[in-house]
């Protein structure tokens, strides 16, 4: 009877170890690896150079490659393609860099993940309303744990964290360069640089003449539109996402001054042209590199490019930047805001553990110190570690003090997962503004009545 | 084993039949059915019954995006056909530089149509396009075009930029009617006193209506399916000034992410095209 108690006692032992070593096999590889070691993560990428963290090695034992898709030719990321060669020597693991052109790539990326395909590991996105409707799809594996340190945040501007999390509290991307806004002007034309929108207003009434617009913004491209319009509401200390609804609001007291003014300028003061509808963010710096136009509101990094003068030929050195103007005097200068912008990764969520786990490897070196260094001093991108802007190197960067200002005072709002449908209709009705279809406020207001049709009744 | 002629015939087309079913009745079918169920990718996927074709006649965007296919696909077509007739008809009498002037013809057709959406949108462009200043310095316009950004002028720079990629198709398809044409035709007709207009329209033009009426059919059905020279030209806009049905589907799978409404429209267009290939397949019985 004993023998048979020892006998059954191992035999229930035995399957108590064998269950425990059952539960740590099926571990997923990805949760193998420790980022809070050896360092805590903020401190091991924080550091001018990165530190691997501990455990990658068997999380992504066997893996050879990742696929990562990148916006556009190589030839112009050389930050990005210097990254992936960097993170091929300290892991062994290469980076394949997918050159896809700008156009077609949500749809590539949805094709995608529609199609449960595991063809590409990492998906760059452009802007956090991307990311908000592919994690919506439940497409994107969750990037919790590479967050998982409260410091971390502390590396990045502050709306970094509002930009990344999803609206289920979850983290699904991560970041490889942040964008913002600054006022470009030439100091020939416009001697005074406007403080305020209003003052903006109506200098470039008057130095608009036949060959020089006074102001040109982008209406034309996607999500265009939205860009003047959040800078001028921002700088009014309004906001254009109402959070409780998921509501696009553009009739507040400061969408209505932004609308209006935008509106003035083509339509009533002429010193902006019709052609607006047809810029994009990139037409918009065209006009003003070609020297067409006085002032434009353009992404900071767009200071590499106006101090070229083969690529600014119009220009020739006769420009300057200033921070993004608050609305009118009476506004406090915190509303010197343009918004925040993030440009980064994300997961595909069908790949395998193995994958899953170079792949957040990937997405740890990209955010860190050292890599944010080289967008920033290599390609002139915004570094998304704020400390590189300290570094001698930054220093010699084009507008560099003002650039990281603008940084520090930018606004992201995440837009509800519609929200590139939304901004659709906000283009429409500006068009139909402008064109004249409609009268300005009217269509502000049909433009409201549509949006409402999306939101979360109250 | 000695197999019958039909059967031998039935097993060489056999590898066509499987293509034509794997890459249209397959598709066709996965649309159909997708049409049917609730595809968002946000809820989970079920079975909706007619529910996105209610949602697709109820939304706006879908009666503006038929009303600007009403315009814009008989616009190309028009244009295209004109075109291609015109560049056959000079072609075909051309005798010096012949194989050089046919292969430059077809140039612009090998350019893909969003390359060529870019050009159009330079060469229009009010601030650097040659267009407008062509125009300016021979004194037919006092100020600067705005093509893509005027609502009835967009339309019309779409159908043009569009009809430019098309023309050499339909240009080639004609021309290859033409030469076929006896000369003898032409010869005994002028024995006959017949005059130049008299000979195209009595002879040139009956008998290239073969050729011609499929070059319609499927310039029309192209047309039908363009968005990818609308979408670097205009986006759409301005407004929704040049959003055609195309883009209207596109912008449902990728903007809104919902694949059952992008099927329905997607089915609306296919009966749209069968609609209007029925018409061209009884005028070319006849």
């Amino acid at each position: 009877m004993k023998k048979a108690r020892i006998v059954v006692s191992f035999f229930l032992a035995g399957l108590v170890v064998g269950l425990f070593v059952g539960i740590a096999s099926g571990e997923a590889a990805y949760e193998k690896i420790n980022w809070n070691a050896p360092k805590p993560i903020h401190e091991r990428i924080g550091g001018p150079e990165y530190i691997l963290p501990q455990g990658w090695k068997e999380a992504t034992a066997g893996v050879k490659k990742i696929r990562v898709s990148n916006f556009g030719a190589l030839k112009h990321d050389p930050a990005t393609v210097a990254n992936a060669k960097k993170f091929t020597e300290l892991t062994g693991i290469k980076v394949e860099l997918l050159a896809w052109a700008e156009a077609p790539i949500v749809a590539k990326t949805i094709s995608i993940l529609a199609a449960r395909s595991k063809a590409v590991d990492v998906f760059c996105y452009d802007h956090p309303t991307t990311y908000t409707q592919f994690a919506a799809a439940g497409w994107l594996h969750s990037l919790d744990a590479i967050w998982n340190d409260p410091d971390v945040w502390k590396l990045y501007a502050p709306p970094t964290k509002e930009g990344l999390t999803a609206p289920d509290g979850h983290i699904y991307g991560s970041i490889g360069q942040v964008k913002t806004m600054m006022l470009y002007y030439r100091p020939s034309i416009v001697p005074t640089v406007p403080e305020t929108w209003v003052d903006l207003q109506e200098t470039a009434r008057k130095v608009t003449t036949s060959a020089v617009w006074g102001f040109v913004f982008p209406a034309g491209g996607e999500m265009d539109i939205i860009y003047p319009l959040r800078d001028m509401i921002y700088s009014q200390g309004g906001r254009l996402v109402d959070k409780k609804r998921q509501r696009i609001v553009i009739n507040s007291p400061e969408g209505r001054r932004a609308w209006k003014m935008l509106c003035d300028m083509v339509l009533v003061d002429k010193s902006a042209p019709a052609s607006v509808l047809e810029y994009s963010w990139m037409g918009a710096s065209d006009m003003f590199a070609m020297g067409k136009a006085a002032m434009v509101m353009s992404h900071t990094v767009d200071a590499n490019r106006f101090q070229d003068p083969v690529k600014a030929p119009g220009i020739k050195g006769d420009w300057d930047v200033a921070a993004p103007p608050k609305w009118d005097d009476a506004m406090p200068d915190e509303y010197h805001a343009s918004y925040f912008d993030i440009d980064g990764y994300m997961i595909n969520k069908y790949i395998d553990d193995k994958h899953k786990a170079a792949a957040m490897l990937f997405l740890d070196f990209m955010r860190s110190f050292e890599a944010s260094y080289r967008e920033l001093i290599i390609e002139g991108n915004e570094a998304a570690v704020l400390a590189v802007y300290d570094t001698p190197a930054a220093k010699k960067i084009p507008a560099a003090e003002g650039r990281k200002i603008a940084m520090s005072k930018a606004v992201l709002e995440t837009f509800p997962p519609a929200g590139r449908t939304l901004t659709d209709i906000i283009k429409e009705h500006f068009g139909y503004a402008v064109t004249g279809k409609m009268k300005p406020m009217e269509a502000l207001e049909k433009c409201q009545e549509i949006l409402d049709q999306y939101a979360v009744p109250e | 084993m000695k197999i019958s002629n039909s059967k031998y015939g039935f097993l060489l087309n056999l590898p066509g039949f499987m293509i034509v079913i794997l890459w249209v009745f397959f598709p066709a079918i996965l649309l159909i059915y997708t049409s049917f169920l609730r595809y968002d990718n946000i809820h989970p996927i079920i079975f909706s019954g007619f529910a996105n074709y209610s949602r697709l006649f109820k939304d706006r965007l879908f009666w503006q995006s038929l009303n600007r296919i009403a315009i814009f696909c008989p616009g190309t077509t028009t244009l295209t056909f004109f075109g291609g007739l015109v560049l056959a008809l000079c072609l075909s009498r051309i005798r010096k530089g012949k194989a050089l002037l046919r292969t430059l013809m077809i140039l612009p057709w090998a350019v893909p149509a969003v390359v060529s959406g870019i050009i159009w949108k330079w060469m229009f462009s009010p601030d650097f396009g040659v267009i407008s200043d062509l125009l300016m310095k021979i004194g037919i316009i006092d100020k600067p075009l705005n093509m893509y950004s005027t609502s009835s002028l967009a339309m019309v720079g779409i159908i043009v930029a569009d009809s430019w990629t098309r023309i050499p198709f339909m240009g080639i398809i004609l021309l290859a009617a033409l030469v076929g044409i006896p000369q003898e035709l032409y010869e005994a007709a002028k024995v006959d006193g017949a005059g130049a207009a008299q000979r195209f329209f009595y002879i040139s033009l009956p008998l290239i209506k073969g050729p011609a009426l499929v070059g319609l059919l499927i310039t029309t059905m192209f047309s039908f399916r363009t968005i990818d020279i609308i979408i670097p030209l205009t986006g759409g806009g301005p407004g929704r000034a040049t959003y055609v049905i195309g883009y209207y589907i596109w912008d449902q799978i990728v903007k809104s992410f919902n694949f059952g409404v992008a099927a329905a429209g997607g089915i609306m267009l296919l009966l749209m095209i069968i609609g209007i290939t029925s018409v061209f397949i009884y005028f070319m019985r006849r």
